[in-house]
Order: C-alpha cells, then structure tokens, then sequence
C-alpha cells in the first residue's frame, strides 16, 4: 500500500472530465485506487465514486493505491495530476 | 444550491422517444434553454456537441450526464431526459442509455457546476433511487424523487 497526498492545480478542479481521465488511468492498473478528501473516501476506479468529491482546484487529495502494481499506478497517477489533466490552464 | 433548485418539471421528459445521440442533445438543449437567463437553443446544443466530441459524458448503468458551458449565458439550468427505448451513447461499459441528466452552465461557472456533478453522480450512482427515478411517470415524480436527501441512507 501507498499513500500520497496530491493538489489539484488545474482552474477546474475534478470536473467530468479530469474526473474521467483519473478513473481511465487508475482503471489501467491491477491495484485498487482510492481518494479521500474531507473525510469522504471513494473507489478512483469509478467515475460516479470520484465526481462524488465535487474537489475545486487547490483541494487536497489522500490518494491510496494498494496492489502488485502500486509503484507504477501512483506514479501515473501522480504525474496526471501534476500536468493538470493536460489542460491548459 | 441543489439540483431540484436548477430543475423545473417543464424540463423533465419522461418516456421521450429519439434515434441517435444528436437528437437526444437537440432535445436537451431546447428543454435547457427554456428556463430562464439561458442563451439559445442552437447555442446550448453546440456546447453540449463539443463536450461530447472530448469523450462520452456517459458514466455507466445506462445514465449519462450532457453538459456544456456557454460563454453568452448567465445561468444555470438543468434537465432530465428518459428515453422510452435506450440508444447508445458510447458509455464507458459499453451499455445503452435511457436516463439523462443534462446541464447548461456558465462560462466561469466551478464550484457550483461540481457541486452539482457530485449531486448526479450520488444520485444515479445509487441503484435504488436509480432504478425510481427511471420508473417515474411524470416530471412531478421525479423532483419529488429528487428532493429526497440521499446523504442519511447513503452513509
């Protein structure tokens, strides 16, 4: 298991569609992926369970990845939400 | 602010009948652009159009939830579509559509606009209130529906 706190630094936050890219890129993993943020903790495999954050930009996120593949799916993960979703702002 | 507080019952079609995706998003934009301090029809169809171009705004279990920012707009505005006969939707499982929940918001719109995502999301991710507000005959069902708190049975 490993634990990792991001932010989200893209303007829009968890919206549909970063919300989509982050279950696509959690989904492409054995390991199970979850966030917690403000107590709530939801499977980041699911987009009705990471659209559930409702997370604005500058939100804090307790990611866990817990399986034979975490190191390269928090990595992946890590670097998604580093380069904003790949938007531009 | 809630989803029953950007959904009237003029904007709920229960039972509607379309052929493809294009006409579904056409019906979703003339019941969006019917509420007030809303751009037109023509305009809501086409933000919705381009977010769908991004990547379905299906999400699993026949539901899907349309949605498009309009710069020319200054509110927000919801609608709720079941079709009669599911079509598809290109869904992330794969699996037809026939519940919609569609949204039409400002440019600048951000913490409401995922507040009200998250709202959808709890709402048609939950299988019970799924499948009630699938079998609701009539708009007024649905916002009684909608107006239950799901949060206490939810944990």
């Amino acid at each position: 298991m490993i634990q990792k706190t991001l932010t989200l630094r893209n303007q829009r936050g968890l919206h549909a569609r970063a919300a989509s890219k982050l279950v696509q890129c959690a989904s492409a993993f054995q390991s199970q992926v979850w966030l917690t943020r403000q107590g709530r903790r939801v499977n980041a495999q699911s987009i009705m369970g990471v659209l559930l954050l409702a997370a604005p930009s500058g939100s804090e996120l307790l990611m866990e990845v817990d399986g034979p593949d975490e190191e390269q799916a928090i990595a992946a993960l890590v670097e998604l939400v580093d380069n904003r979703f790949g938007e531009d702002q | 602010m809630q989803l029953t507080d950007v959904l009237s019952a003029d904007r709920i079609a229960v039972g509607l009948s379309v052929s493809s995706k294009k006409s579904l998003l056409e019906k979703a934009a003339e019941l969006l652009a019917s509420a007030s301090d809303t751009a037109d029809a023509r305009e809501v169809f086409e933000s919705l159009c381009q977010r769908e171009r991004l990547g379905s705004t299906g999400l699993g279990h026949g539901v899907a939830i349309p949605h498009g920012r309009v710069s020319s707009q200054a509110g927000v505005s919801a609608a709720m579509i079941r079709l009669s006969t599911p079509i598809d939707f290109d869904a992330p499982d794969s699996e037809k559509v026939d519940l919609f929940f569609a949204l039409s918001v400002p440019e600048q719109c951000s913490d409401l606009y995922l507040r009200l995502l998250a709202e959808m999301a709890e709402r048609l991710g939950n299988a019970d209130h799924r499948e009630r507000l699938r079998s609701a005959v009539s708009g007024e069902e649905v916002l009684k529906l909608l107006a239950i708190d799901l949060s206490d049975s939810a944990g």
